[in-house]
């Protein structure tokens, strides 16, 4: 009989991001439960809650260093972004943000998951899905997004573009997802043995440095 | 010495070393399965008696459980049907079954003689 096989997508999350302790476990089980019958639904629900789960645990257990994540995370969202944006002068304006995202974006996870290895999922997930609300699930609340508001109407009326409407809205949603996602993706990157190799030296350095003093 | 928030998050811990009900019911399905006790007969176990469970929950509350020295663990060999990984084995232990016999005489006492319960059907 031919196996049947599972959702590719939500296995490589459920790899990548999934509770690490107990990660391989999990992925055996839901393959097994999976094969006996359980919808794609089934798995990739199971799959969500597991993530969920497993990004809650470990900012329970790894608090302090969860917050301190999100702190330096926040503070590059907040004041690097300015300077990155400046680096980059080409047109049109929307590849030069986009661009300028995944730049962004990329820089952050690579920051966080360098300080926070090996722990440093939990603290990437927190930061986007803390930055997806507050800028674009609060955007929600702008007047004119979906339901329009007097000054939106008559704005419309005289002929000007409203601050802000559904299209605007999906556009600066969609950068943001860009944004989130290239964070998401340099999270995911074997970076760790870079980092050893790199310490390691700056080490074996500092000790040659201070035998030949 | 207690400082904010450290110590605050330490009782909060402190005052989780009793037994939840959804780790009660895990507990109970660990003892049923006995020698057999891993992930998916947990769920499915479970399932059967009307409450339906994510795979990942159920972890949670096993990792709960013997962190509070109610269950152990061990690792199972692996199989091909799981796509090579190991089943992890969960036994409870005379603390965890004492625990649960001491839930389970509170429950009944509380139970017994209750008259019906206002607002059941609404």
């Amino acid at each position: 009989m031919k196996e049947r096989k599972l959702p590719r997508i939500a296995t490589w999350l459920l790899r990548r991001f999934g509770p690490s302790e107990q990660n391989q476990v999990l992925v055996g089980d839901l393959a097994e439960h999976y094969r006996s019958g359980r919808s794609r639904w089934w798995y990739w629900r199971e799959v969500m809650i597991a993530l969920s789960v497993g990004t809650l645990r470990e900012t329970w257990q790894n608090r302090m260093m969860v917050l301190m994540g999100l702190a330096v995370g926040w503070l590059m969202v907040r004041n690097l972004d300015p300077l990155i944006m400046r680096l980059f002068v080409f047109r049109p304006m929307v590849a030069r943000v986009i661009v300028e995202r995944i730049v962004f974006g990329f820089l952050v996870g690579f920051v966080l998951a360098l300080l926070h290895r090996p722990r440093h999922i939990a603290p990437i997930m927190l930061l986007a899905g803390s930055y997806i609300a507050t800028t674009d699930i609060y955007r929600l609340y702008s007047p004119g997004v979906f339901i329009p508001d007097a000054a939106n109407v008559i704005m419309t009326a005289a002929g000007s573009r409203p601050p802000m409407n559904v299209y605007t809205w999906l556009l600066f949603t969609f950068v943001d997802l860009i944004f989130v996602a290239a964070m998401i993706w340099a999270g995911t990157l074997q970076f760790h043995r870079a980092r050893t190799s790199l310490v390691a030296a700056a080490v074996r350095l500092l000790i040659d440095d201070s035998r030949t003093r | 010495m207690l400082c904010f928030p450290l110590d605050y998050f330490r009782i909060v811990e402190l005052m989780r070393d009793s037994l939840g009900s959804c780790e009660l019911m895990v507990l109970l399905a660990v003892c049923r399965l006995d020698q057999n006790a891993y992930g998916v007969p947990i769920v499915r176990e479970l399932e059967q008696r009307g409450r339906r469970m994510a795979v990942a929950t159920v972890y949670a509350a096993l990792d709960r459980l013997e962190a509070k020295g109610f269950v152990t663990s061990w690792f199972g060999e692996p199989t091909p049907e799981r796509g090579g990984k190991a089943k992890r084995y969960f036994r409870a232990t005379g603390k965890g079954v004492r625990e649960a016999r001491a839930t389970q005489r509170v429950l009944t006492s509380l139970w017994t003689g209750l008259p019906n319960l206002k607002g059941e059907t609404t």
